[in-house]
Order: structure tokens, then sequence, then C-alpha cells
């Protein structure tokens, strides 16, 4: 039997599309720099589908890329050449929310902000939250071990995954992880977070609920400098003070949210805008707002308030959520970086980001979870000239070479997907990638799961 | 633009060494800090054993304080680390349960959770890279000494818990903690088996102190004669000083002696339970006469005295029927737990870093 009537036989025959226009649509995820047509795509109803389609794709020996929202600012999704997409979004039920346990159980194509909005009668939260959230997936963000600026102070993906179901290269399938938050024994969970599908396909996840803070404060401090910002942040870090949350954007970058729907009204001169968001008891979040307050006041600060209602709070941050959209409001293009570096550093890290844009007369902006040291430079471009793509991708690379100079990773959160294979094999010695290789080979030996990403 | 090569640093070539030397000896290389956590693997080893001193080497190698960052060598006691960490309002939240001198390599390898897992997160996510002597990729780094990172696979996780099975920890970076300014201590104890009192006031303090985490560590010690509820809040002095007012709690220094090892003895083993199977877990403990600490916040339950006995054998049992896993630091060496569907994975990631089986820890449950 052919490949596409084995494939209807498990999934029924509207499940499985290889029309041109369709694939054209598949060919790409949010990484927009590359573009491969997929054989086909399928969309399996169930675990025990997703484990036959898996089944099907091995007897042939056909390449699989699972897909969730189609997110992934690294490629992680974008199709193998002569593979199929295996896309989750029919997996798409939340399951079970039980705040007395404090876990949701939920299906890989449930949307991120769905899980927050199931949970909240019950008090509840999911903590990870990603820019993307209205639209990417709780798969994919176990794929891609997603963050989010309030990520500082709670933790990513990996630290809010308790277990999953898995159907693995071959197509069996089996339970990873614990209820208790802990494995006794060898640890794939652990393995698969982050994995970006290269090592099995989540059919189902239990994901950990946590009870929302008594109170939070947003501060917003707008500063002359970068370099004032920049220290401001390493100077709450350095006071001990975990923020909530501890976003940046720079004058460009404020220059494009302004002209958005979300419109703040920040001052016309300033160099760069702290968000600050501290959460915790009542008199907990007064304390460390007021140092937060005292700390940018050292370093300079010319404007500073608290929001002063959840609807200005609400704006601050839709205005920071939509800021690389915003990017469209003042470029053809753009291409968005994600990097990492010692919080410490930032504030050579940006100058040194800033002389990578004069080199390359591109216009940088910066938007980024200045708490953990993760930017995000925007690098702006027109895509209809070649030279100015190069030129762009070009700089992007040098970008991630300060960052690692600095002591840093190529990516904090974005992945490596196709995006950054070399950037990879410059950060880790020959011997560390021959390590992760071992354990692509081991879970995946045959190389049928989203072959083509992470290596070389 | 990759981190130094391994034989520049002295740890990372006597592991070499070591490594080269048990594969013409035909031994096995078992890290052992202070030994307390590895007895029953070295006891167990079917091949001769070398042990790795890994207290040859205890520097604090690179501390940054304004990152909250520190990388130590392996043999570094959690103590003396806290020790100097503090010298500039830091810590390393860790807390061993029964205040044994582990190195922190000990600790990762037998998957130590503290007293303060519930308050500042298991000590597992504060691991933000290591390096490890692989026997067939040498010494690499696993992760990035920064405190986000998705650059690969989460290489370090294969190093918590597993008794050193996919190499030997040389160093470790943290991600460190502020010390609190202030503190609070809450107590309450009653005789004979836990009673519903038990319970409802655990639950009155967390809900009196509405923040995530509710407390830095809530405790509750079980013993046959009785049981006894520590709470432990941290943060700023207005936040203690409403701690005090609404649940009556002590606050200054006196209430940082609340959180200590509450029996002589060692712990024999750590459990961690879900949530909805603590109460039955612990309520079980208390009418069989267990001497045992659980915190309540993360579900971690550690039992002390003889591993070996009936009591801890009903407990693994009951703890694995709960959804919860149970961890043995005394008896004998029962292997790593492997589900069949994963063997044949786990077994080809074995054989790639430790082609000639050097490492110890490799026995899972499910070929038994």
């Amino acid at each position: 039997m052919g490949l596409l009537s084995d494939l209807r036989r498990v999934v029924g025959p509207g499940a499985v599309r290889a029309d041109a226009a369709l694939l054209d649509a598949y060919a790409q995820d949010a990484y927009t720099l590359a573009a491969v047509r997929p054989l086909a795509v399928v969309w399996p109803g169930r675990a025990d589908e997703v484990a036959a389609v898996v089944r099907v794709l091995a007897h042939h020996g056909v390449p699989l890329v699972a897909r969730g929202g189609g997110t992934s600012l690294s490629g992680g999704a974008t199709p193998v050449a002569g593979g199929v997409v295996v896309h989750l979004s029919r997996l798409n039920r939340i399951l079970q929310v039980d705040p007395v346990a404090g876990v949701a159980e939920v299906e890989p194509g449930v949307v991120n902000t769905w899980v927050s909005r199931a949970a909240a009668a019950a008090g509840l939260t999911y903590r990870p939250d990603p820019s993307s959230q209205q639209a990417c997936t709780i798969g994919g963000n176990i794929g891609e071990n997603a963050g989010g600026p309030h990520c500082l102070r709670y933790g990513v993906t990996l630290n809010h995954i308790l277990m999953a179901d898995v159907v693995w290269a071959d197509g069996r399938q089996s339970r990873v992880g614990s209820l208790s938050g802990e494995v006794e024994g060898l640890d794939a969970l652990s393995l698969l977070v982050g994995s970006e599908g290269t090592l099995g396909l989540i059919t189902r996840a239990w994901v950990r609920l946590e009870p929302m803070a008594e109170a939070s404060a947003t501060v917003l401090a707008v500063f002359g400098t970068v370099d004032e910002a920049s220290e401001t942040v390493s100077g709450v870090i350095a006071a001990g003070i975990v923020p909530a949350a501890l976003e940046m954007m720079d004058r460009l970058a404020v220059s494009a949210v302004e002209r958005g729907q979300y419109r703040v009204g920040y001052p016309a001169d300033l160099g760069a805008v702290l968000l600050v968001e501290v959460d915790g008891l009542a008199e907990q979040v007064e304390e460390d707002a007021a140092r937060v307050q005292a700390i940018a006041a050292q370093h300079g600060v010319t404007h500073i308030q608290r929001a002063a209602s959840e609807a200005e709070r609400t704006l601050w941050w839709a205005n920071r959520k939509t800021a690389f959209g915003a990017m469209g409001l003042i470029s053809r293009n753009y291409y968005v970086q994600d990097g990492v570096i010692p919080r410490s550093r930032l504030p050579e890290a940006l100058r040194a980001i800033e002389e990578v844009g004069r080199r390359h007369t591109i216009r940088i902006a910066n938007v980024f979870h200045a708490g953990d040291g993760n930017l995000h430079p925007l690098l702006l471009y027109d895509g209809r000239d070649a030279a100015h793509v190069e030129r762009v991708q070009e700089a992007g690379h040098e970008v991630l070479d300060v960052c690692l100079r600095l002591g840093g990773t190529v990516t904090g959160e974005h992945g490596i997907g196709v995006e950054k294979r070399a950037d990879l094999a410059r950060q880790l010695t020959a011997q560390e990638m021959a390590f992760h290789r071992a354990v692509k080979d081991a879970f995946d030996p045959r190389a049928l799961l989203n072959p083509g990403k992470i290596f070389l | 633009m990759a981190h130094e090569p391994a034989a520049a640093d002295e740890a990372y070539a006597a592991a070499l060494e070591m490594l080269a030397q048990a594969d013409r000896l035909g031994a096995s290389v078992v890290p052992v800090g202070h030994g307390l956590r590895q007895r029953p693997l070295v006891e167990s080893a079917t091949r001769p054993v070398v042990p790795w001193p890994s207290t040859r080497f205890q520097a604090v190698r690179r501390w940054s304080v304004p990152d909250l960052t520190v990388e130590v060598d392996a043999g570094l006691p959690w103590e003396a680390l806290n020790q100097e960490l503090a010298q500039q309002g830091q810590w390393l939240p860790v807390g061993v349960p029964d205040g044994a001198p582990d190195t922190l390599g000990g600790i990762v390898s037998a998957g130590v959770n503290g007293v303060w897992a519930g308050g500042y997160g298991p000590l597992r996510d504060r691991i933000l890279s290591m390096a490890v002597a692989v026997p067939a990729f040498g010494v690499v780094r696993v992760g990035a000494p920064v405190v986000k990172n998705v650059a690969g696979y989460n290489l370090w996780r294969l190093y918590w818990a597993t008794r050193g099975t996919f190499g030997i920890v040389l160093t470790i970076t943290w991600k460190l903690a502020a010390l609190p300014r202030a503190a609070a201590a809450l107590a309450c104890a009653g005789r004979g088996p836990l009673t519903p009192d038990v319970w409802e006031e655990a639950r009155r303090w967390r809900e009196g102190i509405p923040t995530v985490p509710a407390l830095a560590a809530l405790l509750l010690t079980i013993q046959p004669s009785g049981w006894e509820l520590t709470g432990m809040a941290h943060g700023g002095e207005a936040a203690m000083d409403r701690v005090r007012r609404t649940l009556g709690a002590q606050v200054g220094d006196g209430a940082e002696s609340a959180v200590r090892p509450p029996f002589p003895d060692r712990v024999a083993w750590q459990a961690r339970l879900p949530r909805e199977g603590q109460r039955l877990v612990l309520e079980s403990l208390s009418r069989w006469g267990a001497r045992a600490q659980a915190e309540l916040q993360s579900g971690m339950v550690w039992g002390y005295g003889d591993e070996s006995d009936d009591l801890s054998q009903r407990m693994a049992a009951l703890t694995v029927r709960q959804g919860g896993t149970f961890r043995s630091w005394g008896g004998p060496w029962r292997g790593l737990g492997v589900p069949p569907a994963e063997l044949d994975m786990w077994q080809r990631l074995k054989a790639a870093a430790d082609p000639q089986g050097l490492l110890p820890g490799w026995r899972a449950e499910s070929e038994a």
C-alpha cells in the first residue's frame, strides 16, 4: 500500500491532505527564512492515532515533524523534505483541572492561555507565558522548553511539566515523569522537554498549576540611556530581588509599539524602558517595589510610576507583549534573535549589539527579558533586498558571538531548530555535540523524528 | 568560543586518568564524597571498585555575586559553600534533612532534596550547568552557566539522582538565592498519631500567607510519641511582622533554629509524594510508628533509621501506589528504575556514553 492510503486508513480520509496550496501553507513556521514543502499533512485525533501514524511512517521510512501552533521562531516546525507534518491541533482538550492536586491534564494541541483560563476559577494559573501564548500550544511549549516574561521568578516549561504520555520513534507509547515532580531513576521527561520533537511526540501532559500571588505591583521606569536601564537591572538582581518579571525595551522598540494598538504614551526622548513586576504578600510587594524604585533612582531614572489599576497594568503588558509584531509598523521585515548572557553583563552586551548594527548598517531594536539576561534583538530589514537579508543573517550570528564571548548561550527560549545549528556547534565542543548526538541516536536511531533540527 | 580544553584543568585530567585506570583494571569508578549516600552502590558492585575521591577538589571556582550564580567543585561540602556565600548575603537553599556534611556532587548524584524544596523549589531546578567526565566523550560541559538556556538537550538532568551512571560530576554551576532579610517561625505539636488538627493547622498557615510559596519550609515531623508541625517564613521585615501578627509566629534570630535535623540518625530514604497522596501516606507512617519528616509544600518525605526494615519496605510500596517516587540511601542497591518501553533507548545511550561499563548504577529494575 502507498503511504497516503496507509495514513488515511489510520486517521480517516479527511485527516490526510497533500494538495499543493495547503502544503505551501505548512512549508514554514514563524521562522520565515526557511521553507520546505512537506509531502503531506496528517491530523490525528487521538493518542493511539498518533502512535499508529508514527508506526506507518516508520514502516515507510518517512520522517515526520510534529507541529503545534507553528509559532517556533527558530524553524523547529519547518518541514523536512520528503517528510510528513503531524499536526496535533485536534488533540486540543483540557481533560481535567484538579485544584487540590494543582495539576491540569491537557492534550498537546491546547493553546497556552487556555490552561490558565480554565484554572482561573480555582484561583490557579499556569506560569510559562511566552509572548505567543495566544497561539502557541502546550505540546510546542514542551518541545521548545518555552519561557516568557514571568519565567524569571517562576521558571520555564521544564519546571512546570510533571508527567507526559509519549509516542516514541517506533510508535511505542509510554508515560514519563511523575505527578510528584520527581523521577526515581532515569528521567526521560527532562530530555523530552526542549528536544524540539526530535526524541518523541507528546500526546498528553500533566502541567503544574500554581496559586496567584496575593498582591503584585508593576513599575514602569523610563531612562535616558540603555546603560542606565541595564545598570538598574543588574542592581535589582544584585540586591537579591527576584521580580516576577523584569523586561526592557529600547528607544527603537518603543517607537514601534507606540505606533501600535496598545499605546502607553512614553516620552519621545527616552533611551530605554523597564517594566518590573513584583508579587507576593502585600507587605513584601510594597517593600520590593520601593526598593526597585530606589535602585532605579540611583541609576538616573527620568520617570517612574506604578500601575494605578489593573487596566493600566494590562495596557503596559499588552504594549510589551505585542512588541515583536509592532516591528511591522516600522520595518518591512524583522528578524528576532534570542541569546542569553550573564545578567551582570547587560550594559556591555547591548553596546556590542549596537556596534554590530552599526557595522552592518542595520537598525536593531531591543525587547527582552532583562532579568534573566535573555536578549531579543530585532534586526529590521527589507526582505526584497537579498544583500540586506544576507547582512541581517550575518549580523544575527555576530549577536550570538557577543553572547558566547560574554559567557552566555545561543538560545534562551526559541530553540535551535534549523536556524542555530551552526551556532550550537560553535557553542559546544565536538565532544559535547557527540554526546547530544548519542542521545538522539539512542531515542531515534533511524532519525525519523524531526531530522535536520538541532544538528547540522 | 567553546569552553576551555579539558586537559587544562587538574580535576578534569585526574578524572580522565581514573577512568583510564579503571579500564585497565577492569574496574568500576564510583565517585565517593563523604560516602554518605553511595555506600549501597559500592557494596553491591559486581566489579572491583576504584573510588573517585571527589573531596580532593573542593574549590569555589567562579562566583558571580551580581548574577547570583556560582560554579563549584563537586567535592565541596554544602555547608562550606553556604558559609562562603553568606559573606555576600547569598546562599544555596540545600538544607540536607539529616544535616550530614554531603558534598554537592553527592547531593546531585543521590538526588538529595532538602527541607527548602517547598519554599525555594527543588534543588534540581537550581542546577544550571555541570562539567562531567564521560568515558566516551571526555570532560564535557552540560547546560550553560546562565539562568536561561535551551541550547540542546537538558543533559544535566542525566546526572540528578543517577549515581554516576552517565559520568563523574566534576563541577556544578548553581543558581543562588539571596539570604532572607527576616524570618518567622510557626510551631505546634501533639502526642500520639497524627490527628486532623495537623492538616487544619497547616491549611491555616498556608492560607494565612497567601503567596507562592506560602512558607520557606512547612515541616511535619512524625515520631512514635507524637508529631510536630513547623513553619518557616522568609521575607522582608514588614511581611514577617504580618506573619507574626496574624498567625502568632516567632520572629527574629530565635526563629532560625526552628529548622534543624529532627533526629540524630541519618536519613535512610527519601520519597516525594503527589499532593493528593500526602495525607494518606503520612498518616500511615504515623500509625506505623515511623520516624520521618515531611515538607508539606513539596511533598518531600525523609525516613530515618534502617532502610532495610519492614516499615521502609511498606513505605516504598505505598509511595509508588500513590504515584510518588522512593529513593533509598541505605540497604541493598536496587538499581535505577526504567520502564520497559524505554529500556532499549536507555541501554543504547548507556552503551554510547560508557561503552566499557566503567560507571556504576546501571541495573534497571525492569531487568531484574
